[in-house]
């Protein structure tokens, strides 16, 4: 229920977005050593964006921790429990839409769907729900 | 679920902000408390409650 107050460590909170983006560079420069350009190039362009935004976040949350929003606080590890039930319940949609996009894609690939194809569509249906059900969560809750 | 928040805190001249920091929450869970669009948890409905003097009873209402 209570709020511990982390943020006013920058440091802190800085480092798992560090550590993420050396993740998307190490994951996009084993792609290139493989001689997958179009890989590489897809975790730059799905990750940075990702990582900048998660950037503005926690730089608003730690320069206005008033303002920030359910979603500063959360990457901020500083959720209360109004964002915590926003979180589960993002969460608890995406589940549920995996296992039918992961079921829909199944039937595609036995009826001849290319399976990468397939695979891909997966991931995008779970991010695009994922980011719809926390934003339709955050302002009905 | 109806609740007496918004009438309490503005009796004793609080803003949302500065209830929210006595509840140890977010100005805008204080917000969806007020509006209720958030019921809150039996440990947050005890805090407000000591907070304003007064039982959980007093101040939440199950709608008829």
């Amino acid at each position: 229920m209570s709020i511990p107050d982390q943020t006013r460590r920058p440091l802190r909170m800085a480092v798992p977005l560090l550590v993420a983006g050396v993740l998307v560079v190490a994951l996009s420069a084993y792609y290139l050593a493989i001689d997958e350009p179009d890989t590489a190039a897809g975790v730059v362009v799905g990750g940075l964006p990702f990582l900048v935004l998660a950037g503005v976040a926690l730089w608003r949350a730690w320069r206005r921790p008033g303002s920030a929003g359910t979603a500063g606080r959360t990457l901020t590890g500083n959720p209360d429990e109004r964002d915590r039930s926003i979180v589960l319940g993002a969460f608890a949609w995406t589940g549920i839409a995996a296992v039918i996009a992961i079921g829909a894609a199944t039937v595609a690939v036995t009826f001849g769907a290319d399976a990468l194809v397939a695979l891909q569509l997966v991931m995008l249906t779970v991010y695009v729900v994922l980011v719809g059900a926390f934003v339709v969560l955050s302002r009905r809750t | 679920m109806r609740n007496e928040i918004r009438r309490l805190r503005e009796e004793v001249g609080l803003s949302q902000a500065a209830l929210a920091e006595a509840l140890a929450v977010s100005r805008q869970t204080v917000n969806s408390l007020e509006t209720g669009r958030y019921d809150p948890s039996l440990p947050l409905a005890f805090t407000i409650a000591r907070h304003f003097g007064l039982t959980i009873e007093e101040i939440f209402h199950v709608d008829p």
